[in-house]
C-alpha cells in the first residue's frame, strides 16, 4: 500500500502510536510524530511511496516530536531523534519537515555502509545512471531538479548509493530540497513541478522541496549501472564547457567526494576504481540550465 | 647523521607487505591501495615499477637500478642510482617501503 492510500486519520494514528513504516529506496524508516504540520507534508511528499505493514524490520527509527517543558508553548520547537538519540539542536516547530529530511540524510550517511556513498545527485536515462558528484554550492540539486523535470529518472538528489557487490546504483528518490535562488529558478524552468512551502531562516537559508515524480517513485526498486560521471560547476555567466577528465583525476575527485571511502577500506577502493573504469568522465561548467541539459541529453544519446 | 651515497646504495630495501597492496593501472599512472595503512596513493609508472621490483625480493638501490635498466640501451649511471635511492626514501616516507636490517 502507498502512503496516499491511508486516510489522514490512519496516517496520524500510525505516526502517533507504533510508527509509520515508510519505504524509501532500499530503506525502511519507522517514523513517529504527533506534529500536524509535519504529518501533512509527509503525506504530500511521500504519498507515492510504499508503507509497510507491521511487523517489519526498520533500518531507521525516527521520531519528530515537540520537546517538553516551556518550549511547548513559548517559541515552540521540534526535535529529531534517530534510534533514540538527538544528533541536532531543535529547530523551530514550523521547520519539522526539513529537519526530518536532513536528519534522515544524516542517518543514512552515518549508517548505510553496505554501500559506497557518494555525495552526489544521480539520475537515469536509457538504463544508465548519470552521477553528479559535488559539494554544496556547485549547483548539484538545481541541475538534478532540472534534469528530472525534463524526463530523467530521479535516483537521488543527495546520495549516489553504489552497491559493493555489483557496482549498480540504487535509487533513493526523495523530495529534492531547493535552496534560495534555486527555488525560483526551478519554478520558472518547470512551471508544472510541485514545489512545497518555503521554509525561511533555516541553516541553509530558504528551503522548499520539489516533489518526486510519480514515475521515479514507482521505479525506486530498480537499480541501474553507472554510465557517466559529471562533476558540475555552476558559475554565474559561465560559458558552457564539458571537459573530459582522465581516470586518475576522476578517481581522486570521487574518493574525496565519498562519505565512506576510507571506512570501506579495500571495498571502497575497488568500488571507486570500478566506477572510474566503467564511466565516461567530465567536468561540466555551466550557467544556463537549458544548455546544460541539452549537453547532457546529447551525452546520453550518443 | 649523514649517510654517504655509497652507504645508501648498499642499504637493502623491501616493501612492507606485498599482499596488502592493490593496484589499478591507468595508462602511465597507478592507483595503489595499501590495506595495511588504509592509505591510497596515486603513483607515476616509475614508482610503481620500483615497488613491483621490490615485491620480487628486497634489493639495494644499486641492484634495483640495474634491474630497472635491463632491456634499456642506456647504461646505468650513478646519477640514476641516486635517483632511485631518493625515490626509495620518498616511498618510505609514504609508508610503502622500509630498510632491511643487515
Amino acid at each position: 500500500m502507498m502512503l496516499a492510500g491511508l486516510t489522514g486519520d490512519e496516517c496520524r494514528q500510525r505516526l502517533a502510536n507504533r510508527g509509520l513504516l515508510l519505504k524509501t529506496g532500499p530503506f525502511t524508516v519507522r517514523v513517529r510524530s504527533d506534529i500536524e504540520g509535519f504529518t501533512r507534508l509527509l503525506r504530500q511528499f511521500y504519498g507515492q511511496f510504499p508503507v509497510m505493514e507491521t511487523p517489519a524490520v526498520a533500518d531507521f527509527h525516527v521520531r519528530v516530536l515537540r520537546p517538553g517543558g516551556i518550549r511547548r508553548w513559548w517559541r515552540p520547537q521540534v526535535q529529531f531523534l534517530l534510534d533514540g538519540q538527538s544528533p541536532f539542536q531543535p529547530f523551530q516547530l514550523s521547520h519539522a519537515f526539513p529537519l526530518f529530511e536532513w536528519g534522515l540524510n544524516w542517518g543514512i550517511a552515518m549508517q548505510a555502509h553496505q554501500y559506497l556513498m557518494l555525495h552526489s545527485a544521480a539520475v537515469e536515462r536509457a538504463g544508465k545512471v548519470l552521477i553528479l558528484p559535488a559539494w554544496p554550492g556547485c549547483g548539484k540539486s538545481t541541475l538534478c531538479a532540472a534534469l528530472v523535470s525534463r524526463g530523467w529518472r530521479l535516483f537521488s538528489d543527495e546520495f549516489g548509493l553504489v552497491r559493493i557487490d555489483d557496482g549498480q546504483l540504487v535509487p533513493l528518490p526523495r523530495p529534492t530540497p531547493l535552496k534560495n535562488k534555486s527555488i525560483d529558478v526551478i519554478r520558472d524552468f518547470a512551471p508544472d513541478a510541485t514545489i512545497g512551502p518555503a521554509f525561511h531562516g533555516t541553516r541553509k537559508g530558504t528551503v522548499a522541496h520539489l516533489q518526486t515524480p510519480d514515475a521515479s517513485a514507482a521505479q525506486a526498486h530498480i537499480p541501474a549501472l553507472p554510465g557517466w560521471l559529471v562533476f558540475p560547476r555552476y558559475r554565474a555567466g559561465a560559458t558552457l564547457q564539458l571537459k573530459p577528465i582522465d581516470k586518475p583525476q576522476a578517481f581522486l575527485k570521487l574518493a574525496n567526494n565519498s562519505f565512506n571511502y576510507r571506512l570501506l577500506g579495500l571495498q571502497g577502493f575497488q568500488a571507486v576504481t570500478r566506477l572510474v573504469r566503467h564511466c565516461d568522465r567530465y567536468i561540466l561548467s555551466y550557467s544556463d540550465l537549458d544548455e546544460a541539459i541539452d549537453t547532457l541529453n546529447q551525452l546520453a544519446d550518443a | 647523521m649523514e649517510v654517504s651515497q655509497q652507504a645508501q646504495s648498499t642499504t637493502g630495501w623491501k616493501i612492507l607487505e606485498e599482499d596488502a597492496l592493490h593496484w589499478e593501472k591507468w595508462g602511465e599512472q597507478y592507483a595503489l591501495y595499501d590495506a595495511l595503512s588504509g592509505e591510497t596513493h596515486l603513483l607515476p609508472e616509475f614508482s610503481a615499477r620500483v615497488l613491483q621490483q621490490l615485491s620480487v625480493h628486497p634489493r639495494t638501490a644499486d641492484v634495483l637500478a640495474r634491474a630497472l635498466c635491463e632491456g634499456s640501451d642506456e647504461t646505468c649511471e650513478q646519477a640514476f642510482v641516486e635517483h632511485v635511492s631518493q625515490l626509495l626514501v620518498q616511498l618510505q616516507a609514504a609508508g610503502l617501503t622500509e630498510k632491511v636490517q643487515s
